[in-house]
C-alpha cells in the first residue's frame, strides 16, 4: 500500500479524539457515518493528478501540511454586502453576535447545523449516499458546523438572505469543514449570498460542502463570493437536487486563496426543470483556480446553460472541467456550455476541459471555449481615440466580464460583484 | 443514360454488407502462439535483423512488461489475453518474388477482389487521368508486393516494406524508428515495437515532390492473428508526399487486434497528407467478432514551414481507440486533422487528435464529425495544447456529433490546455439528431429512408470528404452509406 500524505495520516490520527468533540458525537447514527466518511477517505487520500477529475489541479502544497505563514500585506476589504438576515460563522463556528435572525418570515428556518444534529435532526444527513469522492468523505468524517437553511411549500424570501464565512488566525488545526443544507419546498423561493472572507493573511484549509433539494417548482438564487486569504487553500463542493419545474442558478465570483476549487454537482431530477452555473474568476501572483461542474440530466425535457469566464495576470492558473451529461432516454433535453479565458501576462496559464457525455438522441447540446489575450485590433482602435491603453484595457476587461456578471438577476448583488471586480481590476 | 447506370450502382452499393469479409485460403507461416522474449527473437530472426534493432524490440518488450492497459478511454471489452495470439504469420512465399507475376496468384486474386489493382499499368478505374498510385500491400504480418518501385527510385522516392529498408536503408531507419513515438509511449505502442513485422517505409529526399500517390493496402487474413505495422515516413526539405491508407479484415467471430504505429517526420518547408480509409471488420450486428483496432500515430513537424495533414474516414472495427497526432515543434509549423468516424451497432469509438504546438506562429485546425448510430458509443478525445515559447499560435477545432437512434451515445472530451499569452483557442462542439423535417424533405423527393439518411450524412460529413484524395473520396462516401445500413427504419 502507498504511503499516505502526512495530512492525511494527521487527519487519521485523530479522528477519533476530534470525534468526541464534533456535533452529533452522541447520536450512534451520526458516528457511525462519520466513520464510514473516514474509512473512505483512509482508502482514497487527498486526490492527485492520477484521477482524470483532478489532473489539472495538484494538492500538494495542501497535503504536505499547512504552516500559518502570514502574509504581510493585509486584504483589501470591499464594503460589506447590505442583508437584513445574516448568518456568520467564525472559523467553522457559528457567531451570534454578528448575525441577524431576529426577523425571519415564517416558513423559513436558518438555523446552525450543529444546532439541528444536537436536537437529533439525523434526517437531515440522510441523503448521504456511497462516496468516491474524497474530500467529501473528509468533509463527512470532519465536518463541525454550517447554515442549514429551510423553507416551507411557497414560502418566497424576496430578500436576499447572507452567509458569511469568515476565517481569521487562532483556530488549532486551520481547517473548517463545514456542511450547509439547504431545502426549498415546493414553490418556494430564495436568494442566497455567501460569502468566504478573511480577516487577515492566515493560512487555512477551507472546506465548505453545501447540499442543495430543491422541490417541485422551487427557485433559487446562489450568489457565491469566494475572497479567501491568498495563503488558504478552498475546496468547496457544491451538490444540487433539482425536481420538476424547479430553477437552480449559481453564480462563484473567485478572487481569493492561494489555491481553490469550486466544484458544482447538479442532478436534474423533473421535467421542465432549468439550471444555470455561471462564473468568473479574477486570479494573479501564483493563484490556482479550478472550477469543476458536473450536470446531470437524468430525465426528458429540461435544459441547462453554464458560462464561466476568467481574468488570468501574473503566474495564475485557471482551470475550467465542465460536464453535460445526458442519461439515456433523457429526450428533449438542452444543454450550453462556455468557457472563455483571457491570459494578461506572459506567465498566466488556462487549462479546460469541456465535456459532452450523451447517451439520448432528440437533444441540443453544445460547448464552446477560448482562451487568448485582449484584442490588439480593439486594443489600437481606442488608443487612436485617444483613450490611455491602461484605461483602453480595463475597460476591454469589464466588458469581458459584463457579460457573464450580467446573468446575475439580483440587482444589489450584480452591483456588487461588479464592484469586486472594478476593485480588482485596479491592481492590474 | 450514363447517370441512371451510376446511380443504380450507387445505390445498390450502399445497401451492400461488409463485403470485404471474405476469407482466403493462403498457406500461412506461423510463429507458436503467444508471447515471450524468443518470439521477439524469432520475429527478428525471420527478418534477419541487425542486432541493434534485436535490442531495442528486446527493450521495448521489456518495458512493455513493466506497464499496464490504458483504461481512461470510453470503451468496453474483455480483458485481452496476449498470450492467445499469433504474432507473426505470413503468406508462404518460396522465395522472394522478383516480379508481380512471381507473386502467388491467389494473393493477387485477394486483392483484385478488394479493389486494389497490384498490377502496374492499371490505373484506377472510371477517372480520366487519374494517375497512378503505388501500393505496398501487406498481408497479415508482411509485405506481399510494392508496385511502381523503379518509377519512384527514379526520383530518389524509397518507399518499400520497412523490413527491407532495414536491410537496405538502415541508417534511416534506425535514425528515425521510435523518435517519435519511443518504444516507451504507451502500453499498444511498446508492443508494437517489440513484435512489429512490418508496415511501410517511404523517404522523399530534399526537393522531390513525390510523383504519386503512395498507399499501403493492410489486410489480416490468418484467424486468431495480431496484426503489428509499423510505417515510418520521411519527408526532406521542401519534399511533399500525399499517402494513402487502407485496410480490410475477414468476417470473424473472434476479436482481432491491429496494434499499429505511424510515425511521419517533416523537415522545413516540406510537407505530408496521410489519408486513412480505415474498414476493418466491424463485427455482426449483435457485437460478435470485429478488429481492436488500437493505434498509435503521430507526426513531429520539425522544421520551419513544415505541414502535416491527417485525414481519417473511420468506419469499421469492433473498438477504435487511435489518436493521430501533429507535434508542432518548427515555427510556422501547421498541423490539421480531418475525421469522420462512424459508429454503428455495437461498435465503439475513442478517437481524436492531440495538437501540441511548441514553434511559434504554429497553426492548426481540427475537425472531427462522429456518427453514431445503433447501439454504438463514439467519443471524440483530443488535445490542443500551446507551450510557453508558442507565440502566436493558433487553433480552431468544430466537433461536431449526430446521433441516429436512441440507443447510442455521443461524447466529447477535449482537453485544453494554454500557457502562451499570444495565442489564440477556439473550440466549438455541437450534438444533434438528424432533423425528421430533413428525412421527409428527402423521402418526398423519391429517396428512401435510407437513402435519404446516407444523403443527410454525407452532407453532414462534406467537410472532411473534401479533404480527401479523390479516389478515396469516392469509396469513402460509399462506405459512410454501408456503414449506416440498417440504423434506420
Amino acid at each position: 500500500m502507498k504511503q499516505l500524505t502526512p495530512l492525511a495520516q494527521d487527519y487519521i490520527g485523530r479522528f477519533d479524539t476530534a470525534l468526541q468533540s464534533l456535533p452529533g458525537h452522541d447520536n450512534p447514527g451520526i458516528t457511525a457515518l462519520r466513520k464510514s466518511g473516514l474509512e473512505t477517505f483512509s482508502k482514497l487520500d487527498f486526490p492527485n493528478h492520477r484521477i482524470e477529475e483532478w489532473r489539472f489541479t495538484n494538492l500538494n502544497a495542501l497535503t504536505k501540511g499547512i504552516t500559518d505563514d502570514v502574509l504581510a500585506e493585509p486584504i483589501a476589504r470591499s464594503e460589506a454586502f447590505d442583508a437584513h438576515i445574516i448568518f456568520t460563522l467564525v472559523n467553522g463556528q457559528i457567531d451570534l453576535g454578528n448575525s441577524v435572525l431576529d426577523n425571519l418570515p415564517e416558513g423559513m428556518r436558518l438555523t446552525s447545523l450543529a444546532t439541528e444534529l444536537a436536537k437529533g435532526r439525523t434526517e437531515l444527513l440522510e441523503t448521504e449516499a456511497a462516496e468516491n469522492r474524497s474530500v467529501v468523505a473528509l468533509n463527512t468524517a470532519f465536518m463541525e458546523d454550517g447554515f442549514v437553511l429551510e423553507l416551507d411549500e411557497n414560502v418566497k424570501v424576496d430578500a436576499p438572505i447572507l452567509i458569511r464565512f469568515v476565517s481569521n488566525g487562532g483556530s488549532p488545526t486551520n481547517a473548517r469543514h463545514l456542511r450547509n443544507i439547504v431545502h426549498l419546498g415546493a414553490g418556494a423561493e430564495a436568494t442566497l449570498v455567501e460569502e468566504h472572507v478573511s480577516n487577515g493573511g492566515h493560512a487555512y484549509f477551507s472546506n465548505p460542502m453545501t447540499k442543495i433539494s430543491l422541490e417541485e417548482g422551487a427557485k433559487l438564487h446562489h450568489y457565491r463570493l469566494q475572497n479567501e486569504s491568498k495563503t488558504a487553500f478552498h475546496l468547496s463542493m457544491v451538490d444540487c437536487d433539482i425536481k420538476d419545474g424547479a430553477f437552480y442558478d449559481n453564480f462563484t465570483l473567485s478572487l481569493g486563496a492561494r489555491l481553490s476549487r469550486n466544484e458544482i454537482s447538479a442532478d436534474i431530477l423533473g421535467s421542465g426543470a432549468t439550471c444555470a452555473l455561471n462564473g468568473a474568476y479574477l486570479m494573479r501572483d501564483k493563484q490556482h483556480c479550478d472550477t469543476t461542474t458536473l450536470t446531470r440530466h437524468l430525465v426528458p425535457e429540461n435544459d441547462s446553460r453554464q458560462i464561466y469566464k476568467g481574468v488570468l495576470d501574473g503566474e495564475s492558473r485557471g482551470i475550467f472541467q465542465g460536464k453535460i451529461h445526458i442519461a439515456e432516454d433523457a429526450q428533449q433535453v438542452a444543454g450550453d456550455q462556455l468557457s472563455k479565458a483571457l491570459l494578461l501576462s506572459d506567465r498566466a496559464t488556462v487549462a479546460c476541459k469541456p465535456e459532452l457525455e450523451i447517451y439520448a438522441d432528440d437533444v441540443k447540446c453544445s460547448h464552446g471555449a477560448t482562451s487568448g489575450e485582449l484584442d490588439e485590433d480593439a486594443l489600437f482602435y481606442m488608443q487612436s481615440r485617444g483613450i490611455q491603453e491602461d484605461e483602453a484595457r480595463k475597460i476591454l476587461i469589464t466588458a469581458f466580464l459584463t457579460d457573464v456578471i450580467d446573468e446575475i438577476e439580483t440587482e444589489a448583488v450584480r452591483t456588487y460583484f461588479a464592484k469586486i471586480a472594478t476593485d480588482w481590476l485596479e491592481g492590474v | 443514360m450514363a447517370i441512371s447506370q451510376e446511380t443504380v450502382e450507387q445505390v445498390a452499393s450502399v445497401s451492400e454488407k461488409y463485403k470485404y469479409g471474405f476469407v482466403s485460403d493462403i498457406e500461412a507461416d506461423t510463429a507458436p502462439i503467444g508471447l515471450n522474449e524468443d518470439i521477439v527473437r524469432f520475429i527478428s530472426a525471420k527478418k534477419e535483423e541487425p542486432e541493434w534493432l534485436l535490442e531495442w524490440r528486446l527493450k521495448a518488450y521489456r518495458h512493455w512488461l513493466t506497464m499496464e492497459e490504458p483504461e481512461w478511454a470510453k470503451v468496453e471489452f474483455p480483458k485481452i489475453d496476449f498470450q492467445d495470439i499469433y504474432y507473426y504469420s505470413a503468406p508462404v512465399q518460396k522465395e522472394k518474388p522478383k516480379s508481380l507475376d512471381e507473386v502467388d496468384p491467389e494473393l493477387l486474386e485477394v486483392y483484385k477482389k478488394l479493389g486494389i489493382p497490384l498490377k502496374e499499368q492499371e490505373v484506377l478505374a472510371g477517372v480520366e487521368g487519374a494517375h497512378n498510385v503505388a501500393v505496398d500491400a501487406v498481408f497479415d504480418s508482411v509485405s506481399v508486393a510494392t508496385t511502381f518501385r523503379e518509377r519512384l527510385e527514379k526520383e530518389g522516392v524509397i518507399f518499400c516494406p520497412i523490413s527491407e529498408a532495414v536491410q537496405n536503408h538502415p541508417e534511416l531507419v534506425q535514425k528515425y524508428i521510435g523518435s517519435v513515438v519511443p518504444h516507451t509511449d504507451n502500453y499498444y505502442a511498446a508492443l508494437n515495437s517489440a513484435v512489429f513485422t512490418d508496415g511501410s517505409f517511404c523517404y522523399i529526399p530534399k526537393g522531390v515532390r513525390c510523383p504519386m500517390e503512395l498507399s499501403t493496402y493492410f489486410r489480416i487474413n490468418a484467424a486468431q492473428t495480431g496484426q503489428f505495422e509499423r510505417t515510418l515516413i520521411i519527408a526532406d526539405d521542401e519534399s511533399y508526399v500525399s499517402y494513402l491508407e487502407g485496410c480490410t479484415a475477414p468476417m470473424r467471430d473472434e476479436n482481432q487486434l491491429h496494434a499499429a504505429v505511424v510515425e511521419l517526420v517533416i523537415h522545413k518547408d516540406a510537407e505530408i497528407k496521410y489519408s486513412t480509409v480505415q474498414n476493418w471488420y466491424p463485427g455482426d450486428e449483435n457485437g460478435v467478432g470485429g478488429i481492436y483496432n488500437f493505434v498509435t500515430k503521430r507526426a513531429a513537424c520539425r522544421g520551419e514551414n513544415s505541414k502535416v495533414s491527417w485525414t481519417q474516414v473511420e468506419t469499421g472495427s469492433a473498438i477504435t481507440w487511435k489518436y493521430p497526432s501533429c507535434i508542432l515543434q518548427g515555427d510556422n509549423s501547421v498541423g490539421e486533422f480531418y475525421s469522420i468516424a462512424i459508429t454503428n451497432n455495437l461498435q465503439q469509438a475513442d478517437t481524436g487528435t492531440k495538437m501540441i504546438h511548441l514553434g511559434k506562429n504554429t497553426s492548426s485546425t481540427i475537425i472531427s464529425k462522429g456518427i453514431s448510430a445503433g447501439r454504438a458509443q463514439n467519443t471524440y478525445r483530443g488535445l490542443v495544447r500551446m507551450g510557453r515559447k508558442a507565440d502566436n499560435a493558433r487553433n480552431h477545432t468544430v466537433c461536431d456529433s449526430l446521433l441516429i437512434g436512441d440507443k447510442c451515445g455521443a461524447h466529447t472530451v477535449p482537453y485544453i490546455e494554454n500557457q502562451s499569452r499570444t495565442a489564440k483557442i477556439e473550440h466549438e462542439a455541437t450534438t444533434s439528431k438528424v432533423s425528421e423535417e430533413q428525412l421527409f424533405y428527402c423521402q418526398q423527393r423519391g429517396l428512401s429512408e435510407e437513402e435519404s439518411m446516407a444523403l443527410i450524412v454525407n452532407g453532414f460529413c462534406k467537410e472532411v470528404l473534401q479533404k480527401l484524395p479523390m479516389e478515396f473520396a469516392v469509396e469513402a462516401q460509399k462506405l459512410v452509406g454501408i456503414s449506416l445500413e440498417g440504423s434506420v427504419g
